[in-house]
């Protein structure tokens, strides 16, 4: 402090690359969008985008390194989970592709936008300091908030965006003021520093459960369990992921939860492995809630979109299991489950989006009536997405649920794995009424709907269900992946 | 070739995928042809199949798809053994060193149990892939002759190239789990086969029967799977927690199953018994050996020669494959030897007597199956491995041509499998004809000629290790052999045909050439392991350690003389009761005039189905119209639906939460923060 010089920050390119690269590829195509309004052009431009990002990961996967005084880390875990929010990108933008104009939405934007938030997602994922943590959530958030209004002929659009941002708002306030409480009472804001600090505490007798930092760990873990729709801080999630444009739903209700989950697991496990009793009984009782609110709630729905946003809110009930088992098994359930959720759920919206008509304001359970009968492929994959959702085997969904369970149980969080396989036998009760409508009950009389299998949206469909059932029947394969993905604690 | 095996299986499961796609394409094409055009399309999307008229070209084109990747499999096995053969033979006794052990990906772990999805490749795995591929690639040949005519060919192939590829996980596997895959794929195929023409009335029935009995047997051989996991123990006495083949049979591991006994029904069983035994209910159940051989006629009641065959060749080897190779266990249990070796003499002699009673073309060849497979599980209850394993090869070859030769008569004789109305057929149909004859000597052992030599091994072996019993009783079993295909042939080929209505002709070339084929493999199939040079027995001795068999002459005198003067007996006595005008249509046979009562126990298979009518099928329905009609829809659904309600009652009240409007999301949002900071501050 006393010496008042600028110290250039060394550019650390490997730390940096991937949510940098994509942020700089989200311009260019932004900048292309202006010459041209082909949007094959603007698609094709986005997933090389995706590709040469995720490739940019592959160089030295592996290796830890950590940059710019320790704040953001490239390693292992990292790599993984963005991978997956990449791949969950591309899988939206093919579901998109076809969808987006027929819904007279075609503004090019929409491309840039997605890479926007990405990149906002990969640098959540890297961040391993308080301060970047909160610009990622913010990176992610003001694309997401324009995202969710981006049909804004229609009124649900307009008004879901505004809840969002409003309550977002409202949620990133909790987040300042966790890290202000946490900063001022250990001076630090990296999360190693705080794990270091918080040792000498215990060294030298000074009591941990100090009632302002545990209200700071509290707000930041309310901000974050915003993003990721926990109970009771979910209460957003209906409204907006049925006013938002279909595509967008389902790129939030996978891809934000993965990056805001990865941040979950960074904080709570280099930071505060020292208060790990306490946040594990808080918040294991939140992630109780959330289950059994999510898949409560979403037995009553007629609505499919709003069902699967709550059928989302149950997920990441289970996700947070991973989470609080905070172990080298939690982690790697945690993130299996976020592969099998993500090809999941994506298949399962963008079923949906084959559906969907212009203009079409509610979608109904009734109108999936005879699907079996009318387009058979798709109402299997449909089939095979509301499988791996309700757990049955040999889908994903069984595979990660699986592991997630055993990490609770194995972390003494016997308690939530009962409470989860129970609620997973509620859940099943919806999702197979989504199939028993589609095989079993005829259409009404009415003119057949017409569907959009197009090439794009089949290809994103194809993938997912090719996905699901590999993971399925080799879970190892993943899980052997995902194993010993060692947390960076950056010095 | 070590590198490339794992395309063996992988071929067929890609004709799987090819012939599904394809199939959907002609279902769409089809359906957009009814929609444009009402009426004009009545030959496809009708139910009523196989009388349907007309050649169907798209047998043609799924079936040489699903030939080609069968046939390339056979290929590649074939290269493999040339591979194995190159590999430095074994010098002394017990060394083995043909042999690979690949492993792809750990497919599953559970704890201490690691399943790997890997294939052992060794003399016996790559004797039994000859098999299954070289004559699945006949059946699929003949196939699309058979298939010619029938609605859904292409779902037929599909089916019989997921048999292949599960009958090679068996096979190839190099763990049990493997194996259980393979033997649970095969039973989920032979229930689709069987079932294949579903709009009949009694093939729906006959494989649920068969997948019902099989079922019975899975479950020994899940229990074996169970107790080998909890038993088996390392040599220092640590336990094992494996299912892989190389490590549970080996000598240390096998030998630590004897050592330690359990308590079941207040009798006291080594492990390595108890392990045995529940094998055995498994072998039984695939096999169709006593008491679960119920299914097998059934399944040949089912519509297609080809699918009977495809059991009875194929599938039906799985357990004794099974048994050759785990009889390291065999082994530690003389008591469940003796019990395999009861059951198969017990098989061989029932079945062949049922099939003097039957009247069926292809229930006889299918009682004739079973009762060879007693021979077979006979044989290797006595350790007779090789021998087990070489009739199992020759009869692998002329059953093929047995079943496919009746399903070339039934196809040119109007679909029509009733001997009686049959009769001097082989003027109408040649090739059928004396390929039928090549066949039937191979089974009743005409001299020098496959059964010839197979059959006279298992019964020499049985004079040899002091089980004359045992030799005497499968005499007898061959001796009826002879008689009901004496009695077959004449029935089929000889004297007049009785049913005038009928048109009989020869079949098409597809089906003729695949007959041809196995006939000249069944003259040459008794080289696999000729006395004096017995090429089996070197090749096998490494797994089985087994010598070679000596050959008998006066015992194979005896036993061919009587079998060439059964089949005269056979043959002659039926084709005098045709020029006499004893056989007609819904006439019973002419030894009911004189055996009486005792005959009628024969076609009524020695009531084996009435007695599980009455004791097992009977009750079991009754308790399941109990719970299905009282139980579950009362007591369970009560539950069942109070809790749905109950859910969707509480979902219902806890939705009106979601108001739509921002500032109560706000005040819960609140409501959790003041939940956190309490939850802290009252700590």
């Amino acid at each position: 402090m006393n010496d008042l010089t600028f110290v250039t920050p060394e550019i650390n390119w490997t730390v940096l690359g991937m949510p940098a690269f994509l942020m700089i590829w989200a311009m260019l195509v932004l900048i292309v969008d202006m010459f041209t309004s082909d949007r094959r052009v603007l698609i094709t431009l986005s997933l090389i985008g995706l590709g040469v990002t995720a490739a940019l990961g592959a160089l030295d996967y592996g290796s830890t390194v950590s940059g710019f005084s320790d704040m953001l880390v490239f390693d292992k875990f990292g790599v993984l989970v963005n991978w997956i929010l990449l791949a969950g990108t591309a899988l939206t933008l093919l579901i998109a592709f076809d969808y987006m104009p027929r819904q007279n939405l075609n503004q090019g934007e929409f491309y840039p936008l997605v890479l926007f938030a990405t990149s906002g997602m990969l640098f959540l994922v890297q961040a391993t300091d308080l301060v970047t943590i909160f610009i990622g959530v913010e990176t992610l958030s003001i694309a997401l908030y324009v995202l969710t209004g981006f049909a804004v002929p229609q009124f649900k659009s307009g008004e879901a965006a505004i809840k969002y941002l409003l309550l977002g708002g409202f949620a990133a306030g909790f987040l300042v003021y966790g890290i202000a409480l946490i900063y001022g009472m250990t001076g630090k804001t990296n999360l190693a520093q705080i794990a270091t600090e918080l040792s000498t505490w215990q060294s030298t007798g000074k009591a941990l459960d100090d009632p302002i930092l545990l209200a700071g760990v509290g707000f930041v873990l309310i901000a974050l369990g915003f993003k990721v729709s926990m109970f009771p801080f979910h209460a957003w999630t209906p409204d907006v992921y049925e006013g938002a444009p279909t595509p967008v739903t389902a790129y939030m209700s996978v891809a934000t939860k993965g990056a805001a989950f990865a941040a979950m697991l960074r904080f709570l496990n280099v930071a505060f492995p020292a208060l790990k009793p306490e946040w594990q009984l808080l918040f294991g009782l939140f992630a109780a809630a959330t289950m059994v609110y999510g898949n409560i709630v979403a037995v009553a729905q007629s609505n499919l979109k709003r069902m699967l946003a709550y059928s989302s809110i149950a997920h990441a009930g289970y996700m947070l299991l991973g989470v609080l088992a905070a172990s080298e098994k939690g982690i790697s359930a945690f993130t299996v489950y976020l592969l099998a959720y993500t090809l999941t759920n994506l298949g399962a919206f963008a079923v949906l989006i084959a559906l969907e008509n212009r203009g079409m304001p509610v979608f109904e359970l009734k109108d999936l009536r005879g699907l079996g009968k009318r387009s058979p492929l798709l109402a299997l994959a449909m089939t095979v997405f509301m499988f791996s959702l309700a757990g049955v085997p040999p889908t994903a969904g069984f595979a990660s649920k699986f592991g997630i369970f055993r990490a609770a149980w194995d972390a003494n969080l016997d308690y939530l794995a009962i409470i989860g396989v129970i609620t997973s036998v509620v859940s099943a009760f919806f999702y197979l009424r989504v199939i028993v409508t589609m095989w079993m009950r005829d259409a009404e009389a009415t003119e057949p709907q017409p569907t959009y299998a197009t090439a794009s949206l089949s290809l994103g469909v194809l993938v997912a269900v090719i996905g699901i059932v590999a993971v399925g029947i080799a879970p190892n394969i993943f899980t052997d992946l995902a194993k010993a993905l060692v947390l960076t604690v950056a010095q | 070739m070590a590198e490339l095996i794992w395309l063996v299986p992988l071929l067929p499961l890609l004709g799987v995928v090819i012939n599904t796609l394809l199939g959907l394409n002609d279902l769409r094409r089809s359906r957009a042809n009814a929609h444009h055009d009402h009426g004009h399309d009545h030959g496809h999307g009708h139910a009523d199949a196989h009388h349907g008229h007309g050649d169907n070209p798209t047998s043609k084109r799924s079936g040489l798809i699903a030939s080609l990747m069968v046939g390339l499999g056979f290929v590649l096995t074939l290269v493999t053994l040339v591979e194995l053969l190159g590999m430095p033979a074994p010098t002394t006794l017990g060394e083995n060193n043909r042999w690979f052990d690949v492993t792809y990906w750990n497919w599953m772990a559970f704890g201490d149990l690691k399943i790997p999805f890997g294939f052992l490749i060794d003399q016996l795995s790559v004797t039994m892939m000859l098999l299954v591929t070289g004559v699945g690639t006949l059946i699929h040949l003949y196939a699309i002759g058979y298939m010619s005519h029938d609605e859904r060919p292409t779902r037929f192939f599909v089916y019989l190239n997921l048999f292949i590829v599960a009958m090679l996980m068996l096979v190839m596997g190099n763990n049990f789990v493997m194996l259980f895959l393979g033997w649970e794929g095969v039973g989920l195929c032979s229930f689709l086969l069987i079932g294949f023409w579903f709009e009949q009335r009694d093939p729906p029935w006959a494989s649920v029967k068969a997948f019902v009995t099989n079922r019975v047997g899975d479950f020994g051989l899940l229990m074996a799977m169970f107790a080998i996991y909890a038993l088996a123990r390392k040599p220092d006495g640590t336990f094992l927690h494996s299912l892989i083949f190389r490590e549970v049979l080996d000598q240390g591991t096998v030998f630590s199953l004897q050592q330690y006994s359990t308590f079941f029904m207040g009798t006291q069983y080594t492990a390595a018994g108890a392990i045995a035994f529940m094998l055995l209910l498994g072998v039984t159940g695939k096999s169709a050996q006593i008491p679960l051989f119920v299914w097998l006629p059934d399944a040949m009641a089912g519509p297609t020669p080809v699918s009977a065959l495809i059991h009875a060749a194929t599938m039906v080897t799985a357990g004794v494959y099974l048994m050759i190779r785990t009889h390291p266990i065999f082994e530690l249990a003389p008591s469940v030897q003796s019990t395999v070796t009861f059951i198969g003499v017990a098989t061989a002699l029932v079945a062949a007597s049922i099939a003097l009673g039957q009247y069926d073309i292809k229930k006889v060849l299918a009682f004739s199956t079973v009762s060879q497979l007693g021979f077979m599980v006979a044989a290797v209850g006595m350790g007779a491995y090789v021998a087990a394993m070489f009739h199992l090869l020759t009869h692998g070859i002329f059953k093929a041509l047995l079943f496919l030769g009746s399903g070339s008569v039934i196809h040119g004789f109007g679909n029509e499998q009733d001997m009686r109305k049959m009769g001097g057929l082989r003027k109408k149909m040649p090739t059928t004809f004396w390929t039928y004859i090549v066949g039937t000597m191979g089974l009743i052992g005409f001299p020098l000629i496959s059964g010839f030599w197979s059959k006279d091994e298992i019964i020499g072996h049985a004079f040899d290790h002091d089980h004359r019993t045992v030799g005497i009783l499968l005499i007898v079993g061959a001796v009826l052999t002879s008689f009901y295909m004496g009695r077959q042939i004449s029935m089929v080929f000889f004297g007049e045909q009785r049913d005038q209505h009928i048109h009989a002709h020869e079949s098409s070339r597809w089906m003729t050439a695949p007959l041809i084929g196995l006939a000249l493999l069944t003259l040459a199939s008794g080289l696999i392991n000729v006395p004096g040079w017995h090429p089996l027995t070197t090749w096998l001795e490494p797994i089985v350690e087994e010598e070679a068999a000596k050959f008998h002459l006066n015992i194979a005198a005896i036993v061919t003389i009587l079998g060439l003067l059964a089949f005269a007996a056979g043959f002659y006595l039926y084709n005098w009761a045709a020029k006499h005008k004893r056989i007609k249509p819904n006439q019973r046979d002419l030894l009911h005039h004189w055996g009486g009562d005792f005959y009628a126990i024969l076609e009524e298979k020695w009531g084996f189905d009435a007695l599980y009518n009455a004791v097992l099928v009977k009750p079991y329905k009754a308790l399941a119209s109990f719970f299905g009609k009282f139980f579950d829809v009362k007591i369970i659904d009560g539950i069942v639906n109070g809790t749905a309600e109950l859910v969707g009652l509480s979902g219902r009240g806890l939705r009106t939460f979601q108001s739509g409007y921002v500032r109560s999301y706000a005040l819960m949002f609140v409501i959790g923060v003041v939940i956190v900071l309490g939850f802290f501050a009252l700590r």
